[in-house]
């Protein structure tokens, strides 16, 4: 069973006889004569559950051991024996934290049962432990956090002291998705194929290892170049309900026990706990925000049905008040007619802006580089940036890959940048980035659009994308984020827009999800 | 008396406020113009008359826009007519590709007066050019 007990008592006859029994029952066994060399040995061994110590002995009494082998792991269970059987000693014991107090002299078969009721409760606070992790994890929503508890807990719950998560991406490769020693910076630059390295072997194999002092005892490892400093490893796959997520490595480094079974057991049913509530968090995440997508789009549905019938209904009203007006202008140049005249102006233009919304002019998907929707957009703000002491700064990296319809994307790049210009009426700085960031394990073309204008207020920030919401009162129809927002959820991406308040500018950042070669 | 022959237009639409406009707006300016409320009353008179340019509404009741151009231009291929949109279409195919069905131009509602006056004397002119005068 591997299990350890350390026995300390001053008198030899009953050192040997509990050692005796206790491994004619299995358990693995250690004494010593007093108390310091049974603290030695319970430092050393560093798997003892059990302490059984006498509390009568010269130098360091049985109280004085209880107290420092709890200093050293407070888990360690401890019995006192004591041929003084008094209450006074009982409580005190107790009190200091002993799991059992016996009397001497007892029958062995008691002593034994004590023991096993000892590691059976042990066994039963290793399975609570793991239920209150599974509360834990299972109510923790937000992937970002989620991760991080799984780390943690896994280094408690098989006394590690590293640990990192490799998520597999949609190409198939291991990327880390949180380290605990390992630099942020530095996750993103790691990518695993399959049978590349240990943890790529254990998502091919679909198998766990463990690892004792380094690769090179391992045969399916020994070609492979070790990493310094791991003492020993564990490294398991992580399975979800269809297929294998990643995989989860767990190092000692500074501890030198190598890690056993029992701990490859208790990885095992923590690493499907984790599974489970990953896989929870990121069903939880797509259904908030598919409901948020539902909410938007049917009240864009609506209204684009709304919008289909009414357009038709006023176009030719408008038109009419529209010819009538242009007429009377000519004969009466009057305030109230050229009011009349701008008020139909503007409904023109929103007239023409819902029209867009029945428009459903068919997406055309096809592998372009990120430039290329701005190339329009960019000419035909030249002129505008320029006439407004606008400075321009672009930087758009080669290479970026999306599956996107241009057309509409050019639209949505205009609209965005037409926002930033008319942010800044007295001018500023415009920039617009566009690279490839991962998240989650995932490969997304990030691109920001930054200005130094009025920016937006935290209540206006939750309206911006409501159809009609519009900060431009004199020109604005309020419709152009609302498409464009429709847009980009149709290629699959997200849009964010923050702002610190106003007068701090204001950073778009559009999110799409990368062509399969692009090239960092 | 004005001896120039006035030229003939014709409206087909069935919003009676764009038949009355155009009258209101054309006539005054020397145009002779005339009104059907939808397809087949219109495709009636192109038969009885020569008409300078039509302009024709594409929603419309019975007889709707495309199918009237299409008869319009089998009576007389060379007839101009001008395809004025109240833009609802979702799919916007004809519109777009008005010109090749054998429109001169298509005209989305709300259009202004000047722009109508002026695409009916462009219209106009170009075809007088092309029959080498009156």
């Amino acid at each position: 069973m591997g299990t350890k007990i350390v026995i300390i008592d001053d008198e030899p006859g009953i050192r040997d006889l509990l050692s005796r029994e206790l491994k004619k029952e299995g358990y693995e066994v250690r004494t010593a004569e007093n108390g310091t060399i049974g603290i030695e040995t319970v430092k050393q061994e560093k798997e003892v559950e059990i302490v059984i110590t006498d509390i009568k002995m010269p130098a360091m009494d049985g109280i004085e051991v209880l107290k420092k082998v709890k200093e050293i792991n407070p888990e360690i269970e401890v019995i006192i024996t004591t041929a003084y059987g008094t209450i006074e000693n009982a409580i005190e014991c107790l009190r200091a934290g002993a799991s059992d107090f016996i009397n001497k002299p007892f029958s062995i078969d008691e002593f034994s049962c004590k023991i096993k009721k000892i590691f059976e409760k042990n066994k039963l606070k290793e399975i609570i432990a793991l239920y209150e992790i599974s509360k834990n994890i299972f109510s923790t929503i937000e992937l970002d956090k989620l991760l991080k508890m799984i780390i943690d807990l896994s280094m408690k719950v098989i006394k590690a002291d590293d640990a990192s998560l490799m998520l597999m991406n949609e190409e198939g490769k291991l990327h880390i998705a949180i380290s605990h020693r390992l630099n942020e910076d530095i996750w993103n630059e790691i990518e695993l194929r399959p049978g590349e390295r240990v943890a790529g072997w254990v998502a091919e194999h679909k198998q766990a290892v463990i690892l004792t002092n380094g690769l090179k005892n391992d045969e399916r490892f020994k070609n492979m170049e070790g990493i310094k400093n791991i003492k020993s490893a564990l490294v398991l796959p992580v399975f979800g309900k269809k297929d294998l997520l990643g995989v989860l490595n767990i190092n000692r480094i500074s501890i030198d026990n190598n890690f056993t079974e029992n701990d490859l057991q208790k990885a095992t049913i923590f690493v499907s706990l984790a599974a489970l509530s990953i896989e929870n968090s990121k069903l939880y995440n797509k259904l908030q925000s598919s409901r948020e997508q539902l909410v938007h789009q049917s009240k864009l549905a609506a209204m684009g049905q709304l919008a289909a019938s009414m357009v038709h209904e006023l176009n030719n009203p408008l038109m009419i008040i529209m010819a009538d007006i242009e007429s009377l202008i000519e004969e009466k140049s009057r305030r109230e007619y050229r009011e009349i005249d701008t008020a139909v102006m503007q409904m023109k233009r929103i007239i023409s802006s819902l029209s867009q919304f029945s428009r459903k002019k068919e997406l055309v998907f096809e592998k372009i580089k990120i430039e290329e929707p701005f190339i329009t957009p960019f000419s035909f703000i030249d002129k505008i940036y320029q006439n407004k002491n606008i400075r321009l700064k672009k930087s758009i990296s080669d290479n970026l890959f999306i599956y996107g319809s241009r057309g509409h994307l050019e639209q949505v790049f205009v609209n965005i940048l037409i926002n930033a210009i008319k942010a800044m009426p007295d001018g500023g700085d415009l920039s617009i980035t566009a690279k490839v960031i991962i998240m989650n394990g995932m490969k997304f073309i990030s691109i920001e659009f930054k200005d130094t204008g009025a920016g937006i207020s935290k209540t206006d920030l939750s309206r911006v994308f409501e159809p009609f919401f519009t900060t431009d009162k004199k020109n604005g129809t309020g419709l152009g984020l609302s498409i464009s927002y429709d847009i980009i959820k149709m290629h699959k991406g997200d849009i964010i827009i923050e702002s610190e308040g106003a007068g701090k500018g204001t950073l778009v950042k559009v999110l799409f999800p990368a062509c399969p070669n692009t090239e960092k | 008396m004005d001896d120039k022959v006035k030229e003939k237009i014709l409206i087909i639409d069935d919003e009676q406020g764009i038949r009355d406009l155009f009258c209101f707006l054309l006539r005054p300016k020397g145009y002779d113009v005339f009104t059907a409320a939808d397809g087949e009353e219109g495709v009636a008179m192109v038969k009885k008359e020569n008409f300078g340019i039509i302009f024709l509404d594409v929603h419309m009741p019975k007889l709707r826009g495309p199918e009237v151009l299409k008869i319009i231009k089998q009576i007389n291929p060379k007839q101009l007519v001008i395809i004025f949109s109240s833009s609802s279409d979702p799919n916007y195919v004809f519109e777009e590709n008005a010109e090749s069905y054998g429109a001169y131009r298509c005209l989305y509602k709300p259009v202004e007066i000047s722009q109508i006056l002026g695409i009916i004397s462009e219209a106009l002119s170009r075809e007088r050019e092309k029959s080498g005068g009156n």
